[in-house]
């Protein structure tokens, strides 16, 4: 790769995404409205009142500091699935395998804190989390290598994996690494050294978040400003330019696709060590992190703000959603709701129902549209 | 032996239902990941009107609209709005658990189990004649309809994707759009077409998940069939009959888990099994792929040399 050819790249990025910030800041915000509207739609339905739901929410997520300790607990591990999804998805790679790894993760990571009571806590809890990590990645490895080597559609591999991933902790849980004889399929708690402390009492808010969030500003620093970010925006961008500049493909595969799997690795040893204190199966509550990580990096169109701000708006849905469902009757699933209809209009664009006659375009590319989506050509 | 393979097929019906309109949907050029919603949606109506109305055929009617008009507006946002049908398809999947975890709570009172006093399910149809066969006249002719339906719609899938007008405008579309958009075929109104297709039978498959061995909705009980028949219809490449293959293996591996459940044993590894034998098969194909068309390179460059030398030109 020359360094003319990189000016040619950058040159092209900005012109083709030429747009006031207010424009894209619109584009951006259409898929929550649009999700705020259906959700609203769903509680007249019921028979509730959408407005004073949504201000209980936003008041329950925001208005206390235990309220917003809740609300960047939740969001903690959404930072690192929705890195690990936007990796993946700028450069074109449509890794849908982060629940997957957030699984494995979590129980390596139970597996060395529980086992390892000899050790000090900052080493243990070290330990731990790299084994998270290691676990996530190699969780990785097979789509990646799939997708990097022999043009294998990782949309299917890693969605088949994820259920893998669920029963295979699953089993690994109920008859390798049970505690006690409850009828939970729990792994044994983590030693007490082991776990992060709450940063504000009677919460679940940890270092964890800074951790998660010091990770995202790296991915949007690395995007930026070095070589692999280049490569990354390329290949995503335009990848029969980077294959003609000699950009290597399948090296820009692998090392998203496995720091996606390590960053889901790491969300769930996160959870592990700051939350639940133990691996309990399915402990990922519907829709899952890595699931809801798909829809802040969505929602984000991959940018690192749009990450920050994203699993902060998810983080404040779950957390503020948990104690609406306790104080007003209105259940927890609408958040689910919410998130479902977010991710199908994620790709709509408010400009795109008033222009659509003038734009006779088909087949609109979203963000991270990959050969994936594309029927195969077999039949 | 007998019952393992009489559930496994009992148990494929809707992973075959879901994959053969998948498999449809995925040829006109939209993969449909929302699958298992649709098949939830149709579950949920079927028990509901078959409830309501005391009728059965009503409820699986009902059930099978619901999927279609689900299919219909899931199809929207990917042609008309520009949404990845990716992203909405995984939307949708989490987005029918979603509403129905709400409404069930809010108006039944259940916090995700509907299961009304007296409700009537699909009997099992024993084909006069061909049921008193012993051992397949139990495993193949014993069956409920929706099964005998599913059988049918192999056969039937084929025949419409490959000797239809319709079928062969619909490949055009997957094939390739712009080209089919030029010779004047209504791609996108094909594309969901194909998609309430998808819908319907996802759906009848939900309705036969309900109404045949439990006569009650869960809003988890597709527990990821409709991702199973994804698998199936990747595995089968579109075609009707290795997709039904795949699926119907895959209810066996399910009915098999069943069994081992039931006996204390683990039940995690067979049902991880279909999941594996997916990317297995994805495996083997693209390396027979990659072989051949290294072959037919080889092969070419052979050729190419040959005529050289036979014109006398210097290689």
């Amino acid at each position: 790769m020359t360094a003319g050819a990189a000016t040619i790249a950058e040159r092209r990025a900005p012109a083709a995404g030429a747009r006031s910030a207010g424009i894209r800041s619109v584009r951006a915000l259409a898929p929550v409205i649009v999700a705020l509207i259906i959700g609203a739609l769903v509680l007249v339905i019921s028979g509730k009142n959408p407005f004073s739901v949504y201000a209980l929410l936003a008041n329950q997520a925001f208005g206390s500091t235990s309220g917003l300790a809740g609300t960047l607990s939740e969001a903690t591990p959404l930072l690192l699935t929705g890195l690990g999804s936007a990796i993946c998805f700028r450069a074109g790679f449509f890794n849908v395998g982060l629940e997957g790894s957030v699984y494995v993760g979590a129980l390596a990571t139970a597996w060395v804190a529980s086992t390892g009571k000899a050790l000090p806590g900052p080493i243990l809890i070290a330990a731990a989390l790299v084994g998270g990590l290691a676990a996530g990645l190699a969780w990785a490895v097979v789509p990646a290598a799939l997708r990097a080597y022999l043009a294998i559609d990782e949309v299917v591999t890693t969605l088949m994996l994820n259920y893998v991933a669920m029963g295979l902790t699953n089993y690994i849980v109920l008859y390798h690494f049970l505690y006690g004889s409850t009828g939970n399929a729990q792994s044994p708690p983590i030693a007490g050294q082991a776990a992060l402390q709450p940063l504000v009492g009677g919460t679940t808010f940890t270092v964890g978040f800074f951790i998660a969030l010091a990770a995202v500003l790296v991915y949007g620093v690395m995007l930026r400003i070095t070589r692999l970010g280049f490569h990354i925006r390329t290949v995503g961008d335009a990848p029969r330019f980077a294959d003609a500049i000699g950009i290597p493909t399948p090296r820009t595969a692998m090392v998203t696709m496995l720091t996606g799997g390590a960053a889901g690795g790491l969300a769930g040893a996160l959870v592990v060590l700051g939350v639940t204190r133990n691996f309990t199966a399915g402990f990922s509550t519907a829709p899952g992190y890595g699931y809801t990580g798909i829809a802040v990096a969505v929602l984000a169109r991959n940018s690192w703000l749009g990450i920050v701000l994203g699993s902060l708006f998810f983080g404040a849905l779950a957390s503020g959603g948990a104690l609406v469902q306790l104080f007003s009757n209105v259940p927890i699933a609408l958040t689910q709701v919410l998130q479902g209809a977010l991710m199908i209009f994620s790709g709509v664009t408010v400009g795109m129902w008033v222009f659509r006659r003038y734009r006779p375009r088909r087949g609109t590319a979203s963000p991270g549209t990959a050969e994936g989506a594309q029927p195969a050509r077999d039949t | 032996m007998q019952a393992v393979i009489y559930t496994g097929l009992l148990l494929a019906t809707p992973i075959l239902l879901a994959a053969l309109g998948g498999a449809m949907n995925r040829a006109a050029g939209i993969v449909n990941i929302g699958l298992d919603g649709m098949m939830l949606i149709g579950a949920f109506f079927a028990v509901l009107v078959d409830w309501l109305s005391g009728d059965v055929v009503l409820g699986v009617l009902a059930g099978t609209v619901a999927g279609a008009l689900t299919g219909w507006l899931f199809a929207l946002p990917i042609t008309r709005l520009g949404a990845n049908q990716i992203i909405a398809g995984l939307g949708l999947a989490i987005l029918v658990p979603g509403v129905f975890g709400y409404v069930l709570p809010l108006e039944f009172g259940q916090a995700s189990t509907l299961q009304p006093q007296g409700i009537g399910g699909v009997p099992a149809w024993r084909i006069p004649g061909l049921a008193g066969l012993p051992w397949v006249g139990h495993v193949l002719f014993s069956q409920d309809p929706i099964t005998y339906l599913a059988w049918i719609a192999v056969p039937a899938t084929w025949l419409v994707m490959r000797r239809t007008r319709f079928g062969i405008r619909l490949r055009a579309c997957g094939d390739n759009e712009t080209v089919a958009a030029q010779a004047g075929i209504p791609v996108r109104r094909l594309q969901e077409l194909s998609t309430v297709i998808a819908g319907a039978m996802s759906a009848l498959g939900g309705a036969q998940l309900a109404l045949v061995s439990v006569q009650l909705f869960n809003k988890d009980m597709t527990a990821g069939r409709g991702f199973l028949a994804l698998a199936a219809f990747y595995f089968g490449r579109n075609r009707p009959g290795m997709t039904a293959v795949a699926a119907i293996l895959f209810g066996i591996a399910d009915g098999a888990a069943l069994q081992l459940q039931t006996q204390g044993l683990p039940d995690q590894l067979p049902e991880m099994l279909p999941y594996l034998v997916v990317i297995a098969a994805l495996v083997v194909v693209a390396v027979r792929d990659r072989i051949s068309k290294a072959h037919a390179m080889r092969q070419a460059i052979i050729r190419q040399a040959s005529d050289d030398i036979a014109m006398g030109r210097t290689v």
